[in-house]
């Protein structure tokens, strides 16, 4: 194989492995161990399918969406409901913001985004953290572009409302 | 403009997803509260950005890469993982234990901490002669620990991974030699799984001009007969055969060299400082209302840990000289995984068969069904179980043959 290709793949990986990461963590929960094999899994996946993808799109989108159905395989091959609904990802990170106001409000952003309709904190992490496009959460996510538009914004409604406190 | 319809495009602005209109202007422009709530939007954003993002483990990239780089010799390995964690997935006291008040178990381990390594095989997976192209540690541990550490060579990729796994928790950790200090290593003759579960059928072919012995295992629906080297000795080098009839019927076949490593230094050999409190995802509970607290508890047996798993099971997790799992609540059901019931006493118990975790079987108490694993013959098993929960134990009535698992009551 092209180990040309491979170096480029270990860049891609590099740059989206916190992503597809923490995107994987949420879907099974905070189990740390699998979320590592199963994100190992979709980057090899997304390696066997480099050639589908196609340059205009996001390549983070495109890893979510492969690691979406990863987790979605893994859970039917063990039997499990598969993690339809993404949990907060945060739980066992340490909050180091040093100021206290922004702590306090960072506390209420967390509350709220616990609160929220899974697919509504998933847009809105996908969004906001890992910076995807709507085409490309809705790829992630499987759902139309317009569903993210109006889900984003329902959410961000609710988080603003809190953190208003 | 509606309020609502101007705070979706807020979003969908403020995410460069659309462009500001017109409309837009003159609705922000005759209402404060729409007003303030752009403001608000890049707010929120900053707040966001600054939310703590788990960071991915650092051996994630170098494992991706190292199957990348070496996907194509690689193939075998990868297929026979499973198998290989047959023969190190179950731990190794396999003495049968006694019903009797005060439940003795065997001396054996006795005393050895929860985590003590007991052996190392170090397993090489060779697709042309002189070339090994990987490399994998495994540890046995009474606790069921497996420990794994796989080398790439060949291209000059390494991929190191340390991977603790208890039947219920999985423990990730970074540089192998980073966490661990000495420990006891214990020869031992035949894996833990084929003595545990395997059938001796006798002298098996000669491997590599020595003889072997078979055994049969049946794990998971599948027949699988494993040649092993009696004498497996530290320091030596040992084969493990394994035979598979898959579904296709057609037999796969490979043969693995078992090499026990007596270079590697002694550091390599203790448990990591940071246990299941700390790790895993394991959060320290209370466990007074739960009652799984046993009424009668195995000679020398202490609770190492109790807590809630994470999915928010209670669990007990014990050791005197083996490791005892509790679990509040039944056998969970997984898909391709043989239920079977065992026999003790006159009543029957569901037990399950894990290839990567001891069996497990569930006994019932006043306040539900209780899961107790221990790597232990099953009969042993439910002894064991059933004289730690005897005070509380009701038979189950009708459970029978293969019956599968049932709530209890």
């Amino acid at each position: 194989m092209p180990s040309q290709d491979a170096d480029e793949f270990a860049a891609v990986v590099r740059e989206h492995g916190d992503a597809v990461y923490a995107f994987v963590l949420r879907r099974v929960r905070g189990d740390r161990s699998r979320a590592e094999d199963l994100a190992q899994e979709a980057f090899l996946r997304a390696w066997r399918g480099r050639r589908t993808f196609r340059e205009e799109t996001s390549m983070r989108g495109w890893l979510c969406a492969i690691a979406a159905n990863v987790v979605r395989d893994d859970a039917r091959r063990l039997g499990r409901r598969p993690a339809e609904v993404p949990a907060p990802d945060w739980f066992d990170v340490p909050d180091t913001s040093a100021d206290p106001a922004s702590f306090a409000a960072g506390d209420r952003l967390r509350e709220a985004l616990a609160a929220l309709p899974p697919n509504q904190r998933e847009m809105f992490l996908l969004r906001e953290r890992d910076g995807l496009s709507y085409a490309a959460i809705a790829a992630a996510l499987g759902c139309p572009v317009g569903t993210v538009m109006s889900g984003l914004s329902r959410a961000r409604a609710r988080l603003v409302e809190a953190v208003r406190g | 403009m509606t309020h609502d319809d101007a705070r979706l495009l807020l979003s969908a602005v403020a995410d460069g997803e659309a462009e500001r209109t017109a409309a837009l202007d003159e609705h922000l422009a005759s209402c404060a509260g729409c007003a303030t709530y752009a403001t608000d939007l890049a707010g929120l954003s900053a707040l966001a950005a600054a939310l703590p993002r788990p960071a991915a483990p650092p051996s994630l990239a170098p494992r991706v890469l190292a199957r990348v780089r070496g996907a194509r010799r690689r193939r075998w390995a990868l297929r026979l993982a499973p198998a290989l964690a047959v023969a190190t997935a179950v731990a190794v006291v396999a003495t049968t234990l006694t019903g009797a008040p005060g439940l003795p178990l065997p001396p054996a381990a006795a005393a050895e901490p929860l985590l003590r390594l007991r052996s190392l095989y170090v397993e090489r997976t060779i697709d042309a002669p002189g070339a090994v192209t990987e490399e994998k540690v495994w540890w046995r541990a009474p606790a069921s620990v497996r420990v794994e550490r796989t080398t790439v060579y060949g291209d000059g990729t390494t991929d190191s991974t340390l991977l603790v796994q208890t039947p219920e928790f999985r423990y990730e950790y970074g540089e192998l030699t980073e966490h661990l200090a000495p420990a006891i290593l214990q020869p031992e003759p035949v894996s833990p799984t084929v003595a545990l579960l395997g059938r001796d059928t006798g002298p098996g072919p000669d491997v590599a001009g020595v003889p072997t012995r078979a055994y049969e295992l049946v794990v998971d629906g599948e027949r699988r007969l494993a040649y092993v080297f009696d004498g497996l000795t530290l320091g030596g080098v040992d084969a493990l055969v394994l035979t598979k009839s898959g579904e296709s019927g057609t037999p796969t076949k490979t043969t693995r060299v078992l090499r026990v490593n007596p270079d590697l230094p002694d550091v390599l050999f203790a448990p990591p400082e940071a246990g299941p409190g700390e790790d895993g995802g394991f959060r320290p509970r209370d466990l007074g209302d739960l009652r799984i607290a046993p009424a009668r508890r195995p000679e020398g047996f202490r609770v190492v840990r109790s807590g809630a798993g994470r999915e928010g099971e209670a669990y007990l997790l014990a050791s005197g000289s083996l490791p005892v799992l509790v679990r509040a609540g039944g056998l969970r059901r997984t898909d391709g995984r043989e239920q079977r019931t065992v026999t003790h006493a006159g009543a029957a118990y569901p037990v399950a068969v894990d290839l990567y975790a001891p069996p497990s079987v569930q006994v019932a108490t006043p306040a539900g069904p209780v899961t107790v694993s221990a790597p232990l013959p099953l009969e042993s098993l439910a002894a064991l179980a059933v004289g730690m929960y005897a005070a509380e134990y009701r038979a189950p009535s009708g459970v029978s043959g293969r019956t599968r698992p049932r709530r209890l009551p």
